[in-house]
């Protein structure tokens, strides 16, 4: 028998898996684990800047073979993803349904889960943070630096280390980040105190990239290629972790499995999973159950099991906008070799000064992505939009803005029958922000314009896709003393249960702005110990 | 919607329209194709008013482009210049057209006329949407 299940393969299954495996139990992953048939292997060896001068057949991966990345009735959902990421998406619609007027669920079934196309920022938390995420600073602190060590970061201990690398050490230096990031940082340095007292705070971005080759990865070559492929290994995505894993005796990977729910019998719980194209249930058996299925797929699959099938549980999701801004010295100024096409620069919104309520802004510049994708939401006339934009790409610089968030009756979600699933069910969410969320985070973003001002920035849009889009999710099962139904102890486990833990960031009880994957990877590695020790 | 309109002269005057010195080729043609196809589902029949309106009438491709930039920016015919405008994006034989390209300062003098051109391309495409498209 198996001593442990982990269902999931994303960010959190691969480094729970990581911390079992090591420890020589035996564990099986169980997972969907959909793969790209079509865009492996077919993205040349070349920059992305020589891809577009010099490859006659690149509308394949740019465009998509079926053209599936110029969508233009689109609900939102994935637009930010080409076509060579697109498989992060196949069939979660049909075998993992969602309803909601009000929220755009995102979830992937595939190998690697959302870490397929995540956008590696990974900062730490903060002890306020952590603390109201329901998490404990002395656990989460160390545990950063053994997920560190192993997908490798690279950062810069600058003044705006309390909201980014703040205890990580033997990280590899940041990539450079491109002219126009650099003039802006220039000048927030020369504007430091007073934008400080403002509340804002600028750093570089720690980033889940190595810059330095690391056994068969590669150090990043500034192939301007991160959002479309991976072959060089130097973003880390987590099928990295489950490949190596594989190649260990005592772990084994079974894809194309559904899990529904679990029972626990005495010492031994009991998974149920469908075959993705039968449909056949099947039961597979271990000591101990980790659920890394995420938010949503951990939160349909305890319900399942659960005694209160229709209780309604809370959810957490960052909101999110996007910012653009032009800086007019750069107007004209040429494409750039060797361009930073991730997060160049994180600037921190602290109202408090304390840390505790932080809003973010990770800071893109724009040319490994095509002219096409803003030309649809350019107010000009789509021919008029080429020159424009052709002038203005250097000097644009994109902003990604996430708020934090709590729990608030508003925000909830709960299965409901559904004779068209394959489960018979799918997950209906209501997410509202109270009037007073929707005020602050307006306020926070017009203190984010003025700030830009400052640095020289003209702003040219805003942006705010439906609540959901940003991927962030969080907070169904939350972490609890009191020993209640659909919660977790401090430690993962489910109440109700022995053997049963999640792993995934279904406990959190709060969501700060600065990106929640890295802090996923963390507590899961914790869970996983807590889970080893019990 | 049954099948999807696709006039044989269409695409040549959208991407003479787009870049003035682009031809289609024959993979572009089977690309647009599938790119019109693809979303033919959800296309707004009234829009096929206007398309049938610039096929008729290529010199009013630039007012009704701006036009419907403002008024109705899901419009069939931004959405088929958005597809080839993305197949010329795509194209390595007009990638100098799309990639940053450095500019003298002057040249913004140039894009400040061509702002004025397309507001009021714009306010001519409206009149002529809502006085004679919308009356065919």
């Amino acid at each position: 028998m198996y001593d442990f299940i982990i269902v999931g393969s994303g960010c959190t299954g691969a480094m729970a898996a990581q911390t079992l495996v090591e420890s020589g139990k035996k564990i099986l992953m169980v997972d969907v684990g959909f793969s790209d048939t079509q865009y492996k292997g077919i993205i040349p060896d070349e920059t992305f800047l020589d891809i577009r001068k010099n490859e006659s057949k690149q509308y394949r991966y740019i465009l998509g073979k079926d053209l599936e990345g110029i969508s233009w009735y689109t609900n939102g959902k994935g637009d930010q993803i080409t076509p060579p990421r697109k498989f992060m998406f196949k069939n979660a619609e049909n075998l993992v349904p969602t309803q909601s007027s009000t929220f755009l669920a995102t979830e992937s079934l595939a190998y690697g889960g959302l870490g397929n196309g995540w956008g590696i920022g990974c900062w730490e938390w903060s002890d306020i943070e952590l603390t109201k995420a329901g998490l404990k600073p002395k656990e989460i602190i160390p545990a950063y630096q053994v997920i560190a060590d192993r997908i490798g970061i690279s950062g810069t201990k600058d003044s705006a280390s309390e909201y980014t690398v703040r205890n990580l050490h033997g990280i590899d230096p940041s990539p450079h980040a491109d002219s126009l990031h650099s003039t802006i940082y220039k000048r927030y340095k020369k504007r430091e105190d007073k934008l400080n007292k403002l509340g804002f705070h600028m750093g570089r971005t720690p980033l889940a990239l190595i810059t330095k080759d690391r056994g068969e990865r590669k150090g990043y070559t500034y192939d301007e290629l991160g959002f479309y492929d991976d072959s060089k290994e130097s973003a880390y995505r987590p099928w990295i972790t489950v490949n190596k894993l594989k190649e260990y005796s005592n772990f084994t990977y079974i894809g194309n499995k559904l899990v529904t729910e679990f029972n626990e019998k005495g010492d031994v719980v009991q998974v149920t999973c469908i075959d993705v194209d039968t449909k056949k249930p099947e039961i597979l058996t271990a000591k101990k159950l980790v659920l890394s299925a995420g938010t949503f797929g951990s939160a349909r699959i305890v319900l399942r099991s659960s005694k209160s099938k229709d209780a309604k549980l809370p959810i957490l999701c960052n909101p999110y906008s996007y910012m653009s801004f032009m800086n007019p010295l750069l107007l004209g100024s040429g494409a750039e070799e060797r361009k930073l096409e991730f997060a160049n620069l994180s600037l921190f919104l602290d109202n408090s000064g304390d840390n505790s309520e932080v809003s973010m802004a990770s800071m893109y510049g724009y040319q490994s992505l095509m002219l096409f994708r803003v030309a649809r939401q350019s107010p000009l006339s789509i021919k008029d939009t080429r020159s424009f934009l052709q002038y203005m790409t250097p000097s644009l610089s994109i902003l990604g803005v996430h708020h934090p968030d709590h729990q608030t009756k508003n925000k909830y979600m709960h299965l409901v029958s559904d004779s068209t699933s394959p489960t018979g069910d799918s997950l209906k969410i209501h997410y509202e922000l109270t009037k007073a969320e929707s005020e602050e985070n307006k306020k926070r973003d017009a203190k984010y314009i003025k700030a830009m001002i400052q640095l020289g920035m003209v702003p040219i849009k805003n942006y705010s896709p439906r609540h959901g889009a940003g991927l962030h999710y969080a907070g169904s099962l939350p972490y609890s003393e009191m020993k209640q139904e659909h919660h977790l102890d401090s430690g993962g486990r489910l109440y109700g249960y022995k053997n049963v833990y999640v792993s995934d960031g279904s406990g959190f009880t709060f969501l700060p702005a600065k990106g929640l994957t890295f802090t996923l990877m963390a507590n899961s590695h914790r869970i996983a110990e807590n889970a080893l020790n019990d | 919607m049954a099948g999807v309109f696709i006039d044989k002269k269409e695409l040549t005057l959208f991407t003479k329209y787009i870049l003035h010195s682009a031809t289609p080729t024959q993979e572009m043609r089977r690309l647009y194709r599938k790119g019109v196809t693809n979303e033919a589902e959800s296309i707004n029949e009234q829009d096929l008013v206007g398309l049938n309106f610039v096929i008729k009438h290529p010199w009013a491709i630039k007012f009704l482009d701006s036009g419907y930039a403002i008024i109705n920016p899901s419009h069939e015919i931004r959405r088929r210049l958005y597809i080839v405008f993305s197949l010329l994006e795509a194209n390595t034989s007009y990638t100098d057209f799309f990639l940053p390209q450095k500019r003298n300062p002057l040249y913004a003098i140039k894009l400040g006329f061509q702002g004025c051109w397309s507001l009021l391309k714009a306010a001519i495409g409206i009149l002529i949407i809502k006085g004679f498209v919308k009356n065919v």
